[in-house]
């Protein structure tokens, strides 16, 4: 679902450079067009895909001690020509660029400077549609596959898809101009039993043909096979301080928000992080190595530039246990007084960037996870983590676990209870004490919101065993898989 | 047009009326356009990032217009597709060929609704006959009912008003935190908004709408003091009280003060406004359950439900100056008040009335759900405060589960009109039944809170809770349920990716 922006380079740098009003000022001009394709099915029988596509460009200027940012949906000439004198307060400028068709005031005719409109239109991202009778097939797989297994006990099967494609050009008033287009699907199924009780997994990938490979409908339907499974094999969580072994893969969620959020620069740079004032010390056992890495290729949260057109770097945030680094926008940077990490995220030209994670992973340790498993002789081995709280001032956290297991002797026996997992971010890192050599990404599902903006992102873990976790059985019964 | 004006209504409606038309001779046999057009701004005060001495101001403004579009294709299927900017066909080529491609993807949209895979034909789960999808034209909202949805003062005063307001919240914050914590964001925005809806059935209807939003982000400074986001948000600048929001997020920050035991087992509980917001917030996924037995007498053999007592609430869609009203709904049913929880029991009714069907915005199709819940009292309530000892709330939360947990965040033990010791940390566990059909007074005035979807709440008193214990201190909640593992939380906000 390729969506070029037939904008050329030399008309935004032009538009980006006339957006600074005074020497020592920075801007930078963000243009994107986007479609979407959003699939279900229930009780069945498919939902009426949702199509859309949407674009728009935003400006954005910086002055002392504030930030000033314009958006205008569409991507004719002249609106994104009007946004350097938007963004000074021309008086007139703030309701008449309601763009019509693919960007000029409704009706105006005005004349393409620059660009011209009906070849915009005519790349316009619509149609969404084309990709959608593959997907559809693959749901429906995966819907029959799922069926098979679990007819029996489910009482619905839902599934969703979503198919999102962008393309992204930012300019800066520096004079550089770049460009990407992505693209991401992804899709979750969920089961809901007699009693209620759901299971549900998912997966992503950079297209169809991957997500398929990486996610067969009868694996897909095994995994949920497995987890109504154990759902009947269930014992009661152990209650207190208990030791703790991290699954690979999914589990990688517990580093992204009990240490990752608060190495966001724009969190970390105003007090609001527990773990900034360590920058530097040693935070954890030598052997852990965190990084964030938006150029590993084929993961949720892969680009090659960031949404203010800084290329994409491999940032180590904490390094053979040392905390040595935060991840860093433009405006953080400035504060920082020093140069961006590449890690600015905008949900879309509406939104302004901030710091975000990406990949964030724990770098591959020495030990087998079987001999991690044999090292506790009882404790708790997580699987998968579900919904929780985090507060990046303190640390604290509290999740639920999704899956999780009893372990007795060294061995892995029961599957367990609801129960939630509550610590602190600081002493999670301290209490590391061992580091598989089985990293794992997660499925590809998932995505991070912050401060009302969603970002696709991908965690990474390989299996750790973790002191400092308190365990808390709980009556409620959560989804998970 | 005016420069400053927003987009004529009825501009928008020939935009609307002209992709009907053009879905029509396209091929469509039925079509509904929803226009949404806006500019809004937002200021965001960070007190405590300072350059040169003054605090940090970012200022966004936005300008975005875009269209939804159903369609039912002539086998009966249903198709949805949306685009942002609204194409304009009568602008020249380009507008035409983007109206024209949104038409066909409405129609590839319902030929999408097919299982292809199994071969199945035509009908769907979502095959819905036009006449009840698609409004008649209007007869028209009754003469008088003003909505009081537009704000003329909206979007007109400079910025320095509006960051004085901030500056106001952020004063009457610190106030009640000392040390304790501090205001980590103000926000405020605002926008104008014109909407207009247009179906082949010849409904057509458009309006005018203000929203302001005011939030209050304040962090912790001190050991035990909480995080908290506090919002308000109307239709008109006058009904928020940068002050009230102020405060209140503040009392939510504070550390918890050692609580004293009960008194007694069972007293009467005054949860304030904000609290009892809470309680109806998180009551907010059942109201769309079936009704279990009648509000009147329950299943044979059941004492009869007392109507002068318990909860009620009702999702009322036409409260003048409330975020979620409009003269007309997402699909162009007249707006209702519906009663959805009665005697503290889900009415169901919410399914089954038209008139509710929201949409957030155009990417969205119709759909049925809450609009601006309202507390309303029952007829027999009783007086507010009760005049022995009590237990009063001031704020709380409310953890849903086969048993529900009340957590008390500020609160003290009352003997008449007299606080006798905190209540912080306080917590009770039992059926949400016993909350729902214990309220026996309803303060008199509700007022209007956001969280996440307006609120309007007053003081209620519960009497029949037992069980109060001192829960643990300083520890954070229990996650709420029902949230998919594809889901990260941030900053202790649960944000949900696709459900």
């Amino acid at each position: 679902m390729s969506i070029p922006l037939p904008i050329d380079h030399a008309f935004l740098r032009r538009v980006a450079g006339a957006s600074v009003a005074r020497p020592g000022e920075y801007a930078d001009l963000f243009v994107e067009r986007a479609s979407e394709a959003l699939l279900s099915r229930a009780g069945g029988s498919p939902e009426p895909p949702r199509l859309g596509a949407a674009e728009g460009a935003a400006a954005r200027v910086f002055e002392a001690g504030a930030v000033r940012h314009v958006a205008v949906g569409g991507l004719h000439p002249s609106s994104i020509e009007s946004l350097p004198s938007r963004l000074r307060g021309a008086p007139d400028s703030m309701w008449r660029g309601n763009t019509g068709g693919s960007g000029g005031p409704r009706g105006s005719g005005d004349p393409a400077r620059g660009v011209d409109p009906v070849r915009i239109a005519d790349q316009h991202p619509m149609p969404a549609s084309r990709s959608i009778d593959a997907a559809g097939r693959y749901l429906a797989a995966i819907e029959a596959a799922v069926g098979a297994r679990l007819g029996a006990v489910a009482v619905r099967i839902g599934l969703k898809m979503e198919i999102r494609a962008q393309s992204v050009a930012v300019a800066t008033s520096e004079g550089e101009v770049r460009g990407e287009e992505r693209t991401w699907i992804s899709f979750s199924t969920r089961v809901i039993d007699e009693a209620g009780v759901s299971v549900a997994a998912g997966g992503g990938a950079v297209g169809l043909e991957r997500l398929r490979a990486l996610h067969p409908p009868d694996e897909v339907a095994a995994l949920l096979e497995q987890a109504v499974q154990d759902l009947k094999e269930e014992i009661p969580a152990p209650s207190g301080e208990v030791s703790v072994v991290l699954g690979p893969g999914a589990g990688g969620i517990l580093i992204h928000e009990a240490c990752g959020h608060a190495l966001e620069g724009d969190r970390a740079l105003r007090g609001r992080s527990a773990l900034v004032e360590l920058l530097g010390e040693k935070v954890g056992p030598g052997d852990l190595t965190v990084i964030d890495d938006p150029t590993l290729a084929g993961l949720a949260g892969s680009r090659a530039i960031d949404d203010e057109g800084w290329p994409s770097a491999r940032n180590v945030l904490i390094d053979s246990g040392r905390l040595v680094g935060l991840l860093l926008d433009r405006t953080t940077a400035l504060l920082a007084a020093t140069t961006p990490t590449g890690s600015a995220r905008r949900e879309s030209y509406r939104h302004l960037p901030m710091p975000r994670m990406s990949n964030t992973f724990v770098l591959e340790g020495r030990y087998p996870p079987e001999e991690i498993v044999a090292s506790v002789p009882r404790g708790v081995y997580i699987a998968e983590l579900g919904a929780g709280e985090v507060d990046t001032v303190s640390a604290d956290f509290s999740f639920q676990v999704a899956r999780g297991y009893l372990i007795a002797s060294g061995r892995r026996v029961a599957p367990l209870r609801p129960f939630v997992v509550r610590g602190n971010g600081l002493r999670v890192l301290r209490g590391i004490k061992m580091i598989g050599r089985d990293l794992r990404f997660d499925s590809g599902a998932g995505e991070c919101g912050k401060e009302g903006q969603r970002s696709r992102a991908s965690v990474g873990q390989p299996t750790l065993k973790v002191a400092g976790l308190t365990a808390q059985p709980v009556r409620l019964r959560v989804s998970g898989s | 047009m005016k420069p400053e004006a927003p987009l004529d209504p009825e501009a928008a409606l020939a935009c609307a009326e002209d992709l009907v038309r053009l879905a029509q001779t396209l091929g469509a046999a039925g079509a509904e356009v929803f226009y949404k057009a806006g500019r809004s701004r937002a200021l965001v005060l960070e007190p405590d990032l300072s350059t040169a001495g003054k605090p940090r101001v970012t200022t966004s403004h936005v300008v975005e217009e875009g269209v939804g579009l159903r369609v039912l294709d002539r086998r009966g299927r249903w198709g949805f597709a949306w685009c942002s900017p609204a194409p304009d066909p009568g602008n020249g080529r380009a507008g035409k060929v983007v109206a024209r491609s949104l038409v066909l993807e409405g129609l590839a949209s319902a030929r999408g609704s097919t299982d292809r895979l199994r071969g199945r034909p035509g009908r769907t789960s979502a095959v819905k006959p036009p006449e009840e999808e698609l409004a008649p034209p209007a007869a028209g909202r009754e003469a008088g009912i003003d909505l009081a949805l537009d704000d003329p003062g909206m979007m007109a005063s400079p910025v320095e008003d509006r960051l004085s307001r901030l500056a106001e919240a952020c004063e009457a914050a610190l106030g009640v935190t000392g040390g304790a914590a501090f205001v980590d964001k103000a926000r405020w925005s605002e926008a104008k908004l014109t909407i207009a809806l247009a179906n082949s059935r010849g409904f057509r209807g458009s309006y005018r709408k203000s929203l302001a939003l005011l939030s209050i982000s304040v962090a912790p400074a001190s050991a035990g003091a909480r995080s908290v986001l506090e919002e308000r948000a109307a239709c008109r600048i006058a009904t928020l009280d940068p002050r009230e929001c102020g405060v209140e997020a503040a009392l939510r920050a504070l550390p918890p003060r050692s609580p004293l035991p009960p008194p007694e087992p069972s007293l009467p509980v005054v949860f304030a406004a904000r609290a009892t917001a809470a309680l109806i917030a998180a009551l907010a996924p059942l109201t769309f359950a079936p009704p279990e037995g009648t509000t009147s007498g329950g299943e044979p053999g059941e004492p009869p439900v007392d109507l002068r007592r318990g909860l009620w609430v009702t999702d009322q869609a036409a409260w003048p100056g409330a975020v979620g009203s409009a003269p007309f709904d997402g699909a162009g049913f007249e707006t209702r008040e519906t009663i959805i929880l009665a005697a503290g029991r889900p009415t169901g009714l919410l399914l089954s009335e038209k008139g509710h069907r929201i949409r957030p915005s155009y990417r969205e199709p119709p759909e049925t759900g809450l609009t601006n819940l309202r507390l309303i009292p029952p007829s027999g309530a009783g007086p507010l405060m009760p005049g022995g000892r009590s237990l009063r709330i001031a704020s709380a939360r409310f953890l849903p589960g086969p048993r529900w947990t009340v957590q008390v965040l500020r609160g003290d033990w009352h003997s008449g009109d007299e606080p006798a010791g905190p209540a912080d940390g306080l917590t009770w566990t039992g059926p949400l039944e016993a909350i729902l059909t214990g309220v026996a007074a309803v303060g008199a005035e509700a007022r209007l809170f956001h969280l996440g979807l307006p609120v309007g709440a007053a003081a209620i008193v519960v009497e029949g809770l037992r069980g109060w214990v001192i829960g643990q201190r300083g520890s954070l909640a229990i996650p709420a349920p029902g949230h998919p593992p594809d889901q990260r939380v941030s900053g202790g906000r649960i944000r949900s990716k696709i459900e």
